[in-house]
């Protein structure tokens, strides 16, 4: 009897293991047909601060067999707008979305809307109240990006720092990031002895924050806490006729530009193209895995001068060759 | 099983012992079981073996085929590196000996051929220059001024042209820096770099020739190589093993990927196996002339066997099916095989639970199996044939044991009756001994009875009545016999002589110490199905273990030794126990100085011819044949 029942018991389990195989062929090849699609929502995503991150997305994406798709944008003005293109991200079949937030004010709402429709990884800003509706976060370490230009400061300045002109150009007050770094560097700045004679907020096109630098004092030393603030105080410095020392953080060619002309005296980069490789694995291996805890990653930044910016170590980083 | 190093007879004879309880198994479980399994591991066995010669000759083959298919995409990926090589040398070449020989620096000016010269090769060039022994710039195309501060001299391809005047360098990728950049734009390039001897008024001066070639032709090459296949990847190195190109370039840089090509630099062309992190790979090389780059191939070994999740899954699949195709086909073949067999064990599997009609052996299947089913049908007729033997002879044994035990008794009885009649006779009574001489004729008449051992009751009572008034006359009537018989009990079966040997047992033990005292009382009734038969008298009677003394083998053997006669009693219920079971026979009941009564017990059998018949042959079986 007992016999009886072993062979149909193991002619049917044969059977049950050839239609799972097959079943399973089947799904897997429908997945590879089909392969999982992330898009990045980034300010400005023509601008050239990004063709580092965008090319370590790009080879992630590779390593990863998913589709990329950096959505065009310009300005971003409101968080309700970069909301409206995560929706269409959405709607075009994303499965997951790298978000650069325009700011950090409401974020945790706004995120919290569309968590539970997509997946979402955070790149450059760290703001602990948007963790627990975010896939993971991945961000340079802004404070001490911070701390860095303001020892940069103090090693450039030709006099004690407490008898400098000081300004700075920051990013918007609304992103904590930027806050951060400005902690950073004036705690540190204070620490050595300097203080800021003036700040200016970072808005508008390059035209508007020329306009409004020129409303200040003419600084010994000008720190920009930004991209777009840096690009801003090498067009200014270069304007003037005043040899101003130009300390401060940048990614684009541009900023690099003003380092390799003298204009710039030290710029701490961040490595965006870590930036993006990760931000990219970590959401890939979430949607393929679905790991379950955010993975926060912060990403180390490099100081560079004039001397170092062609230096082998540096060049890869710097000037990736785009593809 | 863990291997016991210490003790490895122990384990060998483990694995022998549970080679032996699985045997021992599988040959409990039957034939049909037994033959699957062992054709189904056969055949699983035989696959496998098939399956891994075929999987090493398909890895070998596979791995052939992607070595050759490797070498012909580096070969036609070499050819175009050293055209393109070749006219980059060319155009260093041109520059130098169509131009720079035949111009004096001092008068002449290089620029509208350089920049012509540039103009012609710009997909493939980043910038054209020369430079003076010191590091000035004599001219540049397309851009025309350094950089502040810029010392040429520092740069590697200048210091490798000065160092080695004789050859064409070719240096590895970098970012150009020696130029102001425009547009805010920097390329990667390689510079090739050569020596060059420039004119100044009629004066030999040294210089260096710098051709910048634009990296990303160089790039694109690598990469149109590296797309064709998704296992294998291209890497280009210099001599020192210096990356050109890899396509994690920036990864390696920062230092989150590595790569061998400080090893492979050191390779000589061809086909190499290495390890590296752990990864077995192929690795093939080819070297590009003049440069002495080295293009190296990599093809990590699991890309030759079943790497990828499908191929897997495939070969998974194609496991199971075959498995399940083998299970079916063994259970098919199985069962043919095996299928007479289980018929013909079918067929006999009662044998040894009584008879089994042979005709009803299965006869089929192959000839072994049908050879089998005869022999078996054969030996089952002979043993039919033994047992019909046996039954028969045991029958004539026990009828011979009948006659035996009814013959002990003739003797007996006619011993004392002839004794009788010749008192009679030599007292001179001679009417007494003719009466006895008639009821002995009358005896005999029933005790023959044609030589039948069953009788009617009816001719039992007469014989019993003939051999009373035989005894009565012997004893002189010194007792009173009084008869108390059914009617209705008188035609029906009974063993012929039952009551005679109880009578005479009555008389001897029991009425004879009496004087004229003595009264025996011979009764007979139906009780439901049986018929009784009592002799009472009310002699000296016996006590209880006397009683059960009587009937015992025992004491059946002790009294034929010791008289050899007293055997009545145990003779005449063995008979009817033989006759119609151990249910039926005698019962004494005896209280000394009251009396002895021994009933007899017998079934109630009508007497008719079937039924006496049927008892006589042993056949009877318990049920009742009725006359009507």
């Amino acid at each position: 009897m007992k016999n009886k029942r072993l062979f149909p018991a193991l002619v049917l389990a044969l059977v049950a293991m050839i239609l799972a195989v097959i079943g399973f062929m089947v799904w897997e090849s429908g997945n590879t047909a089909n392969l999982r699609q992330i898009h990045v929502i980034i300010e400005n995503s023509n601008d050239n601060r990004w063709v580092q991150f965008i090319e370590g997305m790009k080879q992630a994406a590779e390593d990863q067999e998913v589709i990329l798709t950096i959505v065009p944008t310009g300005h971003i003005e409101t968080l309700s707008e970069e909301e409206a293109i995560v929706e269409r991200a959405i709607a075009n079949g994303s499965d997951g979305v790298i978000i650069q937030l325009c700011s950090s004010i409401g974020a945790a709402n706004t995120l919290e809307k569309l968590s539970d429709r997509t997946n979402i990884e955070l790149v450059d800003e760290n703001a602990y109240e948007v963790m627990s509706n975010v896939v993971g976060v991945v961000s340079p370490d802004h404070r001490a990006i911070g701390e860095t230009i303001a020892q940069e400061t103090a090693v450039y300045a030709s006099k004690p720092l407490e008898n400098c002109v000081i300004g700075v150009i920051r990013g918007s007050s609304a992103l904590s990031s930027m806050e951060q770094r400005m902690d950073g560097f004036t705690e540190t700045l204070e620490s050595l002895g300097g203080r800021t004679a003036w700040v200016v907020e970072c808005m508008g096109d390059a035209k508007e924050i020329k306009e409004q630098l020129e409303e200040h004092e003419v600084p010994e030393i000008l720190v920009a806490l930004d991209n777009a603030g840096m690009e801003a105080a090498g067009e200014y410095a270069s304007s003037q006729e005043k040899k101003i020392i130009v300390i401060g953080t940048g990614t684009s060619t541009k900023s690099i530009y003003y380092l390799d002309c003298g204009i710039v005296q030290s710029l701490v980069v961040p490595e965006d193209y870590m930036m993006g490789y990760q931000s990219v694995s970590d959401l890939a291996d979430y949607i393929h895995r679905n790991r379950f805890l955010p993975l926060v990653r912060t990403i180390a930044h490099r100081t560079i001068h004039k001397d170092t910016l062609f230096a082998e170590e540096n060049q890869e980083i710097l000037f990736p060759v785009q593809r | 099983m863990e291997f016991d190093r210490e003790n490895p007879e122990k384990v060998n004879s483990g694995f022998s012992k549970w080679i032996g309880q699985t045997m021992e198994k599988a040959g409990r479980r039957g034939i049909q079981f037994t033959v699957l399994v062992s054709f189904t591991v056969v055949s699983v066995f035989i696959m496998v073996l098939l399956g891994f010669s075929l999987y090493q000759r398909f890895t070998l083959r596979t791995r052939a085929m992607m070595t050759e298919s490797m070498e012909q995409l580096m070969s036609q990926t070499e050819a175009n590196f050293e055209d393109y090589l070749t006219s980059m040398r060319r155009v260093s070449d041109a520059m130098y000996y169509d131009t720079i020989k035949d111009k004096d620096m001092a008068l002449d000016s290089l620029d509208s051929e350089m920049s012509l010269l540039y103009e012609a090769n710009k997909d493939n060039l980043i910038s054209f220059a020369l430079f003076k022994r010191d590091g000035s710039l004599v001219c540049a195309a397309p851009v025309s001024t350094m950089k502040e501060g810029m010392d040429v001299r520092l740069q590697p391809w200048f210091k490798m042209a000065m160092e080695r005047p004789e050859n064409l360098h070719f240096s590895t990728p970098h970012v150009q820096n020696i130029f102001n950049a425009s547009s805010f734009r920097y390329y990667w390039v390689i510079s090739l770099s050569r020596i060059v001897e420039l004119t100044y008024s009629g004066v030999p001066v040294r210089g260096v020739l710098l051709v910048d070639m634009n990296y990303n032709t160089i790039e694109e090459m690598m990469d149109r190589v590296n797309g064709s296949s998704s296992y294998q990847y291209f890497y280009l190195c210099d001599s020192n093993g210096e990356l050109i190109y890899h396509p994690r370039m920036i990864q390696i840089g920062v230092d989150k990927y590595r790569e061998n090509n400080l090893t492979a630099s050191d390779y000589d062309d061809g086909v190499h196996e290495e390890i590296f992190e752990g990864e077995r790979r192929m690795v093939v090389v080819k070297t590009i002339s003049y440069t002495g780059w080295k293009l190296v191939g990599v093809i990590p070994m699991s890309g030759f066997r079943l790497g990828t999740v499908s191929t897997q899954l495939f070969t998974f699949l194609v496991l199971l099916v075959t498995i399940l195709a083998l299970l079916l086909i063994n259970r098919l073949v199985t069962n043919r095989i095996t299928s007479p067999i289980l018929r013909l064990n079918r067929s006999i599997q009662n044998m040894d639970g009584g008879r089994v009609d042979p005709d009803k052996v299965y006869i089929g299947g192959p000839a072994e199996v049908e050879n089998l089913g005869r022999s078996m049908q054969g030996s089952l007729r002979q043993v039919n044939e033994l047992m019909d033997d046996v039954v028969r002879e045991q029958e004539e044994r026990r009828r011979t044991e009948l006659d035996a035990l009814q013959s002990q008794i003739n003797p007996h009885f006619l011993y004392n009756t002839l004794d009788s009649i010749v008192w009679m006779i030599e007292g001179e009574r001679n009417a007494d001994a003719v009466f006895m001489v008639t009821q002995l004729a009358s005896l005999f008449r029933v005790s023959l009875s044609k030589g039948r051992t069953v009788i009617s009751i009816r001719d039992e009572f007469v014989h019993a009545r003939n051999y009373m008034n035989i005894q009565k006359v012997r004893y002189k009537d010194a007792f009173e016999v009084s008869w108390d018989i059914q009617e209705e009990i008188l035609d029906y079966c009974t063993v012929k002589l039952i009551l005679q040997p109880i009578l005479e047992n009555a008389i001897y033990y029991g009425v004879d110490a009496l004087g004229d005292e003595g009264e025996i009382v011979v009764s007979g009734r139906k009780e439901g199905d049986d018929i009784l038969m009592s002799v009472r008298d009310n002699g000296l009677g016996m006590p209880p273990e006397k009683v059960d003394q009587i009937l015992s083998d025992e004491e059946h053997e002790e009294r034929t030794r010791r008289h050899g006669s007293g055997v009545g009693l145990i003779n005449v219920h063995k008979r009817i126990m033989l006759r119609f079971g151990p249910e039926y026979g005698l019962r004494i009941e005896s209280e000394p100085d009251e009396g002895t009564e021994v009933t007899i017990r017998i079934p109630a059998v009508p007497y008719t011819e079937e039924n006496r018949k049927a008892l006589e042959h042993g056949k009877w079986t318990g049920e009742v044949q009725d006359e009507k």
